[in-house]
């Protein structure tokens, strides 16, 4: 289902109007998209960005502790919707404790020159109801490469948030050179899960 | 004389005395390298053999509980037959406390033990790092009694064929 919010313009408003709030009555479920809240804050402390990746065949995860994020995000308009992800690079984990202290090291993230991993986006586009299109750059090591990720809207427990998971190739950013660009060790891509709670203060 | 060992005994009996010493030298070289690609690829063959040497064990526990083995000579003292047999039970029990201390230490690092990297083990134990250290510390230190109680029981082997001439070492070999 495609949103009729993208086919909107300023001239049939009322039929605009009841095109955008028809699927959202008759779901029932997004009281985000019903209230029609403009979200402008993340709320870092229930907010995580996560990862995973493979080693010989076996599956490692590692998450970020710190990051800053600013944002402006309307669900009712989301062409006009604006995030930036600062994540700071030394607060990985990367899974293991050898692979943690290992990962700061120069051939990987080179945490020493490169502290922070950068994200803002270019576009954001509605899909079906609640679902997204996050389309930006993503910043890691001085390497910037175009990105597209889908994102789902939804709220539980009072809690509005953005979901979304993408993979990237690390060997696009020049993490893990040297030795390390061996990828049947490390496996190159890496999976990225992203759960951005969104705030209406601040 | 009498009493055999069957075929399949002596051939496990061989085969991990044989596979548990490339273990323990390939366990003790990678320990003493340094976080690299050659690590991580050498750790990886250590765990995929050393599951494959845990199923062997299994294996030959269930023998041994299923298949007699030929008496010892009636001439030995209540004694040493008690230390032989407790030195026996002893051995059987580090060859599974060992492969199993390794599989929960890998668990405890944080890194799930995948079988030539296709068959995944359940992780026993969640990621904790100072539970990973203690299991490696138990690792280690259970493949050191291995190696005494296992000269030992060469020791007392070459013993019984050198000193009291008797068919204890002959039996294991043919």
């Amino acid at each position: 289902m495609k949103s009729p919010t993208m086919k909107c313009g300023s001239a049939i408003s009322i039929v605009c109007a009841l095109t955008t709030a028809l699927p959202v009555l008759a779901i029932g479920l997004l009281p985000a998209l019903a209230n029609a809240i403009e979200y402008t804050a993340v709320d870092t402390a229930h907010s995580k960005i996560g990862f995973s990746y493979t080693e010989m065949g076996v599956k490692l995860s590692g998450s970020f502790a710190k990051y800053a994020a600013q944002l402006k995000f309307d669900p009712a308009k989301p062409q006009e919707a604006h995030v930036l992800v600062d994540v700071a690079a030394s607060s990985i984990d990367a899974g293991s404790a050898e692979a943690t202290t290992e990962v700061a090291d120069k051939a990987w993230l080179d945490t020493a020159h490169s502290p922070a991993v950068h994200f803002e986006s270019t576009s954001v586009s509605a899909q079906a109801t609640g679902h997204y299109q996050l389309g930006g750059n993503l910043t890691i090591k001085g390497h910037t490469r175009p990105l597209s990720v889908p994102v789902i809207l939804t709220t539980t427990a009072g809690q509005t948030a953005l979901d979304g998971t993408f993979t990237f190739n690390r060997t696009d950013y020049g993490v893990g050179e040297g030795e390390w660009a061996d990828t049947s060790i490390v496996a190159n891509p890496i999976q990225v899960q992203i759960h951005i709670v969104l705030s209406a203060g601040g | 004389m009498g009493a055999r060992y069957t075929r399949t005994a002596i051939g496990l009996h061989w085969i991990i005395f044989v596979a548990l010493a490339g273990m323990m030298t390939l366990g003790f070289y990678v320990h003493g390298l340094h976080f690299s690609p050659t690590r991580i690829r050498l750790v990886n063959y250590h765990k995929w053999a050393g599951v494959t040497l845990f199923l062997l064990i299994l294996l030959r526990l269930l023998w041994r509980l299923t298949h007699e083995p030929p008496p010892l000579p009636a001439t030995m003292p209540r004694l040493t037959r008690w230390a032989a047999s407790a030195v026996h039970w002893m051995l059987y029990l580090l060859m599974f406390a060992i492969p199993f201390s390794g599989w929960l230490m890998s668990s405890a690092k944080g890194y799930q033990t995948v079988w030539f990297g296709i068959v995944p083990l359940p992780d026993l134990v969640q990621r904790n790092a100072v539970l990973g250290s203690q299991l490696l510390q138990l690792h280690a230190t259970l493949n050191f009694i291995l190696i005494v109680l296992a000269a030992a029981h060469a020791a007392a082997a070459f013993k019984h064929h050198f000193i009291d001439h008797d068919d204890v070492l002959t039996r294991i070999l043919r």
